[in-house]
């Protein structure tokens, strides 16, 4: 007995001395984020980082992703929250700002080497409150390079020509278009694309601001589009997770896939020899073909870290050159001004997609923040024929709160 | 032990009389025992508890530290929503077919098994084993076996040439409410059947055999003395049941999502709270709203409570006595 | 009413348990037979294979003239009290009394006439309204008595009905069970391993010892005749003195050698008993303190050493040393096992109330030498 606390208390002697010594070389910075998926290529640019700032540790911790928001709103309820952390960007980082729990970050961090989207994103109020530096997502049109070229066909520009494309692969056997509906979350980015494709981004401003409004006719046309798509889905679309969606996809299962600049690693990853082109999503008659873009999450500082100022460091670095082309060229697009992919034809081909008509994604802002949790629940209603396109269009318009600029 | 001898304790008690004074001090010395553990109680249970009813009637989204007071307003909402009810629906069909079949197939399964067949123990084994599955890799399983593309259900039942019962199991509007329900009952019925065994078990066979000398015919035993002795058995479950079916939640979620897919076909309480308390999509957490869903479980809570109590009541009425 | 006859009853459990050996009885109509032995010998499967509850592996069952061993329980007609009553803890007393004529689909207003009947015999009339469960020991038992009679079935079953009663109350329901079996005149058999109960209420009593008959008599001649030592050590309270000892004759004269003292004994009880080892049995009141028998002949009186004296009231106990060695039947040995028990043995005598033995003195013992009983020493079966 005596032998154990002589040999606890030496230990714990040399622990003193031991710990500071080894913490005085380096500040640990903590760090959450929400995809598992892309864990060794963060883990590469982190290396990088580190090799440049020997003096600083970032430790990641990967939180997959339909848990991470309650994770860290928990987290931040409960002080636990690590130095840095994803938070999407709008309402989420408003809150979290207005809470105190993040540190502001206007006049510590410059900026200015962000795209527009990003800056929008980043800013709330004027005031900086967190930065998307792991990249920003667009959404187009996948398809399969060599379905369409066997069956002759080109990727579709126009509502008109995907029903072509549609009925032609159906009369082939081939399941036109992938849509995992069953949590609605890509029924709702499908609508805001064809939304998107009839507003414009003037056009959703005008949404965010009320003078334009979802029910307003040729808005409807986007619901109508909507619904006609249903029957070029894959069977069973409306009990199909995600995860299965993506990996049918990525199989050749289907011809074509509304997907995003950083959902195409994963194909790759299941399916080393996936031959994927990306087109912007086809246009509403009327409209344009057209793209979203999101943050992957924006980087926040928690006001309560002691390394407030290498957090700043480490995000200002990642804002980088040497960062963003590591980002575009390993995972997806990213929000740093002028970096192009060196090496990634997807990713180019997604970055010219974009140049037709670019929106941002709806739940970014607080006016419709609201609107995707509505279209989730709502669109299967708009498929079965439960809901018609006039209705579905106003109950996302009741939730819309424009906001009073 | 010594001190529990009657001698040794005569002795104490006279001394502690002396020691600790007043009569009130010795009448709630035993609550320096309860206190440990009334600590424990108030901090894990009461304390959470009233926090919630507290919460419920703030405007609180869950994110940030705003509680804006709104009284009753979450109830309200969450009452006269057709979501709601919508979903305890479900829960309620959900319950009734569970409560049919863990009372038929399960109690048929335990009789079966309590005239100990060869193989009984590893026919009980493979029926508990989806209980002590977990409850997502059991919806995880089932959407790999039911999924039209992937799944092996449809192809087996296409080879058995029964390919007109294939079904989008998941996403038709008419069967995925039935689907989930089936995973569901299937999770539990190991739990029937090994309540029914065990009721089966405490039956003395003298009173099944009295009954068969007296001239019962194995179906009268069966109806007149066996079945009304498992009452006890068969409350147990069907309560057992009722908390299961309307706390429901993890298997649903991972057969048919946050939304209760096909178009609400399949939400329960369960999904419709996680969703409202943690919001459906990972992209945002714009549609959540932590403080009516805490306002919806309360009302479920209460709702549990008052059923089950009378359920109990009611129940207990044809049970014996003594 | 009918009589029952067992014919080479044989059960044999899955793991080679032998309960049930070649039993063969035949019961009267009418008769009242009481099966008993020690725990385990194999009386309630005895009595579970005549109710068809458990399969014969060999044997034949008839009731009246009827072969009944393949007929299901409930075609037998047979009414059985179970130790545990088995009564419906669910069902009110009436209808577990009612209970076998409401399956035999009996009209209400007859069930309600006959159940009234009963429950006026036994006594039950004011509990009828409630569960078994609220009642007392002896009102359960009475309860499952009247679940048996109500039918009026050709045969009674009771596996020791009265093993869960307190003493007083065994004693009345022994007599009311007697009483009632004898009006009802229902053939009956009774398992118990109370030998008061064997005594007190049987016409016959049958001994089973390890799944084999030992002897099946009228209560007094099992007393009095046992056929071997089982018997004789089984019934009777305490057990008959039994020790090894040797016999020798002299022309008319016969002396038994027990240890050291002898004992002359007339040839009528030896009948064709041979000279040498045998085993003698003594009950204990056929023992009686010389001192208050003076006229007994002193070639039949034992002297030995009091060690203890239990008394009565009545009589007394007294246990006296013996340098004879004891056979002991143990409850569970078949007859082949004899134990001999080595160096002292001890005798106990039933003296009268009188009697001034005490502890450390020496006595004088008269023994009843015509009443002795003689058994083989090889076989331990009675020789007369
Ligand atoms: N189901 C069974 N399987 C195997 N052996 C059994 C079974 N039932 C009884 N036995 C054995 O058969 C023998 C006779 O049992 P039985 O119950 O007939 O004894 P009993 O004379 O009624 O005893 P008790 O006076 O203790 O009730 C015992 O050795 C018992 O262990
Ligand atoms: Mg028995």
């Amino acid at each position: 007995m005596n032998q154990l606390i002589k040999l606890l208390t030496i230990g714990a002697l040399l622990a003193s001395t031991a710990l500071p010594a080894l913490a005085q070389d380096k500040t640990v910075l903590t760090m959450w984020h929400n995809h598992p998926e892309w864990k060794d290529r963060v883990e590469a640019i982190l290396a990088k980082f580190e090799a440049e700032n020997p003096t600083i540790d970032v430790q990641l911790e990967e939180i997959s992703g339909p848990q991470y928001n309650t994770r860290i709103n928990t987290a931040l309820a409960a002080g636990e929250a690590p130095d840095l952390f994803l938070l999407q960007p709008g309402p989420d980082t408003a809150a979290a700002g207005k809470a105190g729990y993040i540190v502001e970050l206007t006049d510590k961090l410059d900026v200015t080497g962000l795209t527009d989207a990003a800056t929008d994103a980043a800013t709330i109020d004027g005031k900086v409150w967190s930065v998307p530096v792991l990249g920003s997502y667009t959404v187009g049109l996948y398809y399969q390079r060599q379905i369409f070229a066997d069956a002759g066909l080109t990727p579709p520009t126009t509502m008109a020509e995907f029903h072509t494309v549609c009925q032609a692969l159906l009369d082939k056997g081939i399941t036109p278009m992938i849509a995992p509906a069953q949590d609605g979350v890509i029924p709702a980015f499908l609508y805001m694309l064809l939304s998107s494709s009839i507003l414009g981004a003037e056009g959703f401003d005008e949404i965010r601001a009320g003078t334009r409004k979802f029910t307003d006719p040729d808005v409807v046309q986007a619901a109508v589009e909507l619904r006609d798509m249903y029957p070029c889905f894959q069977e069973g679309s409306l009990g199909t997770p995600y995860v299965e969606g993506k990996a049918l996809f990525a199989l050749g299962q289907g011809a074509m896939l509304e997907g995003g600049s950083a959902d195409y690693a994963g194909f790759t990853e299941t399916n080393p020899n996936v031959d994927l082109g990306v087109v912007p999503f086809p246009a509403v008659a009327g409209g344009k073909p057209s793209t979203v873009t999101g943050m992957e999450g924006a980087y926040a500082v928690n006001a309560g870290s002691e390394h407030v100022d290498d957090a700043v460091k480490f995000l200002q670095w990642m804002l980088s050159p040497t960062a963003a082309q590591m980002v575009v060229d390993t995972i997806t697009l990213t929000t740093t001004e002028g970096v192009l992919p060196a090496d990634n034809r997807v990713m180019s081909e997604m970055l010219t997609a974009a140049q037709s008509r670019d929106v941002r994604v709806f739940y970014e802002f607080p006016e419709t923040g609201q609107v995707m949790s509505i279209i989730q629940a709502n669109a299967a209603s708009l498929f079965l024929g439960e809901m018609s396109p006039e209705d579905f269009s106003a109950s996302l318009q009741a939730v819309v709160a424009p906001s009073t600029l | 032990m010594a001190t529990l001898s009657p001698s040794a304790s005569t002795l104490t008690r006279p001394a502690r009389r002396s020691r600790s004074g007043s009569k009130g001090a010795r009448k709630y010395a035993h609550l320096w025992f309860v206190l440990p553990g009334l600590l424990f109680f108030l901090a894990f249970m009461i304390y959470p508890a009233l926090f919630a009813l507290y919460v419920s009637t703030t405007g609180w989204t869950g994110l940030g530290n705003e509680f804006p007071f709104v009284g009753l307003d979450n109830f309200a909402k969450a009452l006269t929503a057709p979501t709601f009810y919508r979903a305890a629906s479900n829960n309620l069909i959900m319950f009734a077919v569970i409560l049919i079949v863990q009372h038929t197939i399960g109690l048929f399964l335990a009789v079966q098994l309590n005239a100990k067949p060869r193989f009984m123990e590893f026919y009980r084994t493979v029926l508990f084993l989806p209980v002590i599955f977990s409850l997502v890799a059991t919806g995880f399983i089932w959407t790999l076996m039911l999924s039209p593309h992937i799944g092996f259900i449809n192809p087996v039942l296409k080879d058995l040439g029964l390919g007109f019962l294939a079904k989008n199991w998941l996403s038709d509007i008419t069967w995925a409410l039935p689907t989930v329900i089936f995973v569901q009952a299937w999770q539990g019925l190991g739990w029937a059947v090994i309540i029914y065994l065990s009721g089966l078990q405490n039956i003395p066979e003298e009173m099944t055999q009295a009954a068969e000398i007296d001239g019962a015919s194995a179906w009268q035993t069966f109806w007149r003395i066996t079945f009304p002795m498992l009452s006890p058995a068969t409350t147990a479950l069907t309560i057992l049941t009722f908390i299961g079916t309307f706390r429901a939640f993890d298997v649903v979620y991972v057969l048919t999502g946050p939304i209760g897919s096909p178009a609400g076909r399949t939400d329960i309480l369960g999904t419709l709270i996680y969703r409202t308390a943690f919001g459906a999509a990972g992209q945002s957490s714009a549609d959540v709203r932590m403080s009516y869903a805490i306002a919806m479980s309360l009302i479920v809570f209460g709702g549990m409570a008052i059923i089950s109590g009378v359920m109990i009541k009611l129940l207990r009425r044809r049970e014996i006595e003594g | 009413m009918a009589n029952v006859s067992l014919r080479g009853l044989t059960k044999r459990y899955d793991g080679g348990v032998v309960a049930l050996n070649h039993l063969s009885i035949d019961v009267a109509d009418g008769e009242f037979l009481v099966l008993v032995g020690p725990s385990g010998c194999g009386k309630s499967t005895a009595l579970k294979m005549i109710a068809g509850l458990e399969d014969a592996s060999e044997g034949e069952i008839a009731i009246g003239d009827e072969v009944v061993t393949d007929l299901a329980a409930r075609d037998r007609d047979i009414a059985m009290i179970f130790q545990s009553y088995a009564l419906y803890p669910h069902m009110t007393v009436f209808d577990n009394i009612a209970f076998p004529l409401q399956i035999a689909r009996v009209p209400k207003a007859e069930i309600k006439e006959r159940v009234a009947k009963v429950a006026k015999t036994l006594q039950l009339e004011p509990y009828l309204a409630r569960r078994p469960g609220k009642l007392s020991g002896g009102q359960r038992q009475r309860v499952a008595m009247g679940r048996a009679i109500i039918r009026q079935p050709a045969l009674f079953l009771m596996d020791e009905p009265l093993s869960n009663l307190d003493a007083k109350l065994r004693v009345q329901m022994r007599s009311e069970i007697a009483t009632i079996q004898k009006r009802l005149n229902v053939t009956t058999i009774y398992v118990t391993h109370d030998q008061v109960e064997a005594m007190t209420m049987g016409d016959r009593v049958a001994l089973l010892n390890g799944g084999v008959l030992q002897q099946i008599d009228t209560p007094t001649n099992i007393y009095n005749r046992p056929a071997n030592t089982f018997v004789a050590s089984f019934i009777g309270s305490p057990s008959m003195n039994l020790f090894r000892g040797r016999l020798v004759r002299q022309g008319a004269e016969a002396t038994l050698h027990l240890g050291s003292q002898s004992l002359a004994v007339p040839s009528s009880i030896l009948a064709d008993a041979p000279d040498g080892e045998i085993i003698i049995g003594i009950r204990p009141e056929d023992l009686e303190d010389a001192a208050l028998v003076p006229n007994h002949p002193v070639n039949q009186r034992l002297r030995s050493k009091v060690l203890i004296t239990e008394s009565l009231g009545s009589d007394q106990m007294v246990h006296f040393a013996m340098d004879a060695p004891m056979a002991k039947v143990a409850d569970h040995d078949l007859l082949d096992d004899l134990v001999v028990a080595e160096g002292v043995g001890v005798c106990i005598g039933r003296f009268d109330a009188r009697s001034t033995a005490r502890p450390g003195d020496i006595v004088e013992v008269a023994v009843a030498s015509d009443r002795i009983h003689i058994f083989d020493a090889a076989t331990g079966l009675a020789i007369r």
